[in-house]
């Protein structure tokens, strides 16, 4: 008898020729995931993948780095049998009633599959003989066919496979598989939300936060970087780009007006975003805006400031209200973390009454005024340091 | 590398080698449990009682009235709450000032949701507690005054001694706790001249570690202990005595235990040449500490604690603009963009909410120079000119 991991996935198994490239991104995500954690052999068979533990390992720790990948419907912890021998069968299927459960005052239901059709015993056979000697070791347990608490399931293909717990996945698709996207990530709880969301469809994730050293102090940037690694449990590596932004701000601050202030600096961090996306081969930027959320984020807000891309820019929150963000946010544990004080610190860039429907040729005749802007946007690009985030496993 | 210039010496300091000997042969050596019936645990409490005299001497008690602890909140809490749950039957009145540490005040807060009857006390402009108003606070059933001896924030130094004869001459019956945190090993203090009943200090202030300190109280004083256990310290301190730490401390505290006053008049000079320094450089800059400074009792402010405050610039965006330099200092508050976070001692002395966080306190060391000074002050200079200009409109 030996324990292994039977993975299932939904969305993908859909996918027509291409899907063994969906396959074996989801296979990297995973390895990527279970290592360090033991010794493991990734591999497909018929439609599942089987993460088989080749040494000592931590089941739960397995399975919880397992469910931070996205393209998986449902992981089960399994035991293996080289054999199907009903004898066994049955045998091993109480040894493992034994070791999962604790506590026998439930209703249950044996469901089967064979692959091959020509077993003695077809499924309602096996079926009704497992039911009937679980009921002959468990007395306490009853059998209950349409609701039953708990399920056992019995798998007869190249060898026997036996589980009863389904843990449900992140479902989404394997990253990677959908191409690279480039965050704009604050400290607020909006943008790892949104690097989630797109992560979640299968788009390896780069970020790129703005420092204003010392309007914003180095707490504030090593909160950046801890919500990136916390995202990065389930996006995978991300390479995250720290701007210089503070000569930027101050010139906006002194030459332009100030209700225009944040729509003239959010143009100009998109810019520097598409900047770095182009070099790390990003198709498209990531915000966290929804619309009306804040006076930047009216919808001709977001039109002022959409005016400088030519990548795409997804906004996978602009439909939400905040509280449906902060339960997202719970979700993927980024919500503690993004709520600590040490926002951007300084009031000084913020207008007292912001515009809210920004004229567009108004806001292009005050960046006019900022006549060396092309030479301050190459320095905070070139200034840029690029910090690789790994995701951290405490 | 550039050298750091550490101007914080009021938030922690740098644990002096004395100490560290003390504490590695406490750590190697000398690892006995005090309590152990063994020559090993005869050795460390020897150890412990030695340092319990020496530190005893210095504020003029004896070593059955010194009781370690964790440190200063420690000391503070076992004060407030010690106090308040002993004498509960004799009164429920807590007299305390408006600039106290959280240590202090948020014990005060939580023994008034419990239903003890808690008055604050103002101070004026430069922090001091007026001795009249205080006076009128206590009644017959005022079990408790805790006044702080050095404000941790702007360095007003009480008149401790004057306090402590009035409050006795008011109510006998009225116990007084001085948090001396800020004070201790920097300004002479006895416990006796100025009627002291309970007194804090903690050791990672004084180049000390961190996780020790002591309080102080008078022969014959109740107290309800904060925590239960074998028969340690007379039981109001259970636990085994944190040996490299109390060892730490005491080392620290024979260290400095002949150099108060010289320390006091060499740090004293510094703040002068500081002040004098912003005066003239940045005039429109202003001290939050009292002005007056120069003898070593009465009502003055502390060498070792400077307040000042930039008229355009936020107290967090100086400090992270002087970590360039690497230069060290402290705001009084956090600043957030979300909401209004202000000093209650800045705010207490009268300084508007828009006005409070622009406020930054150097903390000094007998051990700086003017050299340093002209560092710091060159520096606060150029961080002017760069961001004073950028004044929310």
């Amino acid at each position: 008898m030996k324990k292994s991991f039977l993975i299932k996935y939904g969305e993908l198994a859909l996918k027509g020729k291409n899907r063994y490239m969906f396959e074996n991104k989801l296979m990297d995500q995973i390895r990527y995931r279970i290592d360090g954690l033991g010794k493991f052999k990734v591999q497909k068979e018929q439609g599942r993948l089987f993460v088989e533990p080749l040494g000592e390992f931590e089941e739960e720790e397995v399975l919880s780095a397992i469910k931070e990948v996205f393209g998986i419907s449902y992981i089960c912890p399994v035991v293996m049998i080289d054999t199907d021998d009903f004898d066994t069968i049955k045998e091993t299927t109480i040894q493992f009633m034994k070791e999962q459960y604790e506590d026998f005052d439930f209703t249950f239901k044996v469901e089967a599959r064979r692959a091959n059709k020509n077993y003695p015993l077809n499924s309602m056979d096996i079926c009704r003989e497992v039911g009937a000697y679980i009921l002959d070791n468990f007395e306490t347990l009853k059998v209950d066919v349409k609701t039953p608490d708990k399920r056992v399931w019995i798998e007869l293909r190249d060898r026997t496979y036996i589980y009863s717990r389904q843990i449900k996945g992140l479902g989404g698709m394997p990253v990677g598989s959908n191409g690279r996207g480039m965050l704009l990530l604050s400290g607020g709880i909006d943008s790892p939300v949104a690097g989630y969301m797109v992560a979640k469809r299968g788009v390896a994730i780069d970020a790129v936060y703005f420092h204003s050293h010392p309007y914003t102090s180095e707490r504030a940037k090593e909160k950046v970087i801890e919500l990136a690694k916390i995202i990065s449990r389930k996006t995978g590596p991300i390479r995250l780009h720290v701007v210089p932004f503070t000569e930027i701000q101050l010139a906006i601050y002194e030459k332009c007006p100030h209700d225009q202030l944040t729509i003239i600096m959010r143009r100009i961090m998109m810019q520097i975003a598409e900047i770095h996306a182009k070099t790390v081969k990003s198709l498209a930027l990531i915000t966290g805006e929804a619309i009306g959320q804040v006076a930047s984020q009216t919808i001709q807000s977001l039109a002022a400031t959409n005016d400088v891309c030519t990548l795409p820019v997804f906004r996978p929150l602009i439909g939400f209200d905040k509280q449906e963000i902060i339960d997202i946010s719970l979700k993927i544990d980024t919500y503690e973390t993004s709520i600590l004080p040490y926002e951007d610190c300084c009031t000084v860039f913020v207008a007292k009454h912001p515009v809210t429907k920004p004229n567009i040729k108004a806001i292009k005749r005050s960046e006019e005024k900022l006549i060396d802007i092309e030479e301050m946007i190459d320095r905070a690009v070139d200034d840029t340091v690029v910090i690789k985030i790994k995701p951290s496993r405490d | 590398m550039k050298m750091n210039l550490y101007f914080d010496c009021a938030a922690t300091t740098k644990v002096c080698k004395e100490a560290i000997n003390g504490i590695t042969n406490t750590l190697e050596i000398e690892f006995g449990n005090p309590s152990s019936k063994h020559f090993k645990g005869m050795k460390a409490e020897d150890l412990v009682t030695k340092a319990r005299k020496f530190i005893a001497k210095e504020i003029g008690s004896s070593k059955d009235e010194l009781y370690f602890t964790s440190g200063g909140t420690e000391s503070n809490n076992l004060a407030i709450f010690g106090i308040a749950n002993a004498y509960k039957r004799s009164g429920n009145h807590i007299v305390t000032t408006s600039i106290e540490h959280p240590s202090v005040g948020a014990s005060v807060d939580s023994i008034e949701e419990g239903g003890f009857k808690v008055s604050k006390v103002g101070v004026d402009r430069e922090g001091f507690v007026d001795k009249k108003s205080l006076i009128e606070l206590i009644h017959e059933d005022t079990i408790l005054v805790s006044i702080m001896q050095v404000n941790n924030e702007i360095g007003t130094i009480q008149n401790i001694i004057e306090l402590g004869n009035a409050i006795k001459l008011k109510n006998p019956k009225t116990l007084f706790h001085v948090d001396g945190i800020q004070g201790f090993m920097k300004l002479p203090i006895n416990v006796t001249k100025a009627k002291i009943d309970l007194y804090s200090a903690s050791s990672h202030k004084i180049y000390g570690p961190k996780g020790v300190g002591f309080l102080y109280i008078k022969k014959g004083i109740k107290i309800k202990p904060l925590q239960y256990g074998g028969s340690q310290q007379k039981k109001i301190r259970p636990g085994t005595e944190n040996t490299p730490g109390i060892i730490g401390f005491y080392e620290a505290v024979k260290a400095l235990s002949s150099n108060v006053e010289t320390n006091y008049l060499k740090t004293l000079e510094l703040k002068d040449y500081f002040i004098k320094a912003i005066n003239s450089s940045l005039p429109e800059w202003e001290l939050n500490s009292p002005v007056s400074i120069g003898k070593l009792n009465g009502e003055v402010a502390s060498p070792y604690i400077v307040s000042i405050r930039s008229n355009s610039i936020k107290g967090e965006v100086i400090l992270h603009a002087l970590e360039d330099y690497h230069i060290c200092i402290s705001t009084g508050s956090a600043c957030s963009s979300k909401k209004l976070n202000v000093s209650h001692v800045i705010k207490a002395i009268g300084i508007s909410d828009k006005e409070n966080d622009k406020t930054i306190r150097i903390s000094f060391s007998a051990s700086q120079s003017t050299d340093d000074i002209d560092e710091l002050v060159k520096a606060l200079i150029q961080i002017n000119n760069m961001f004073g200009m950028f004044i929310k409109k």
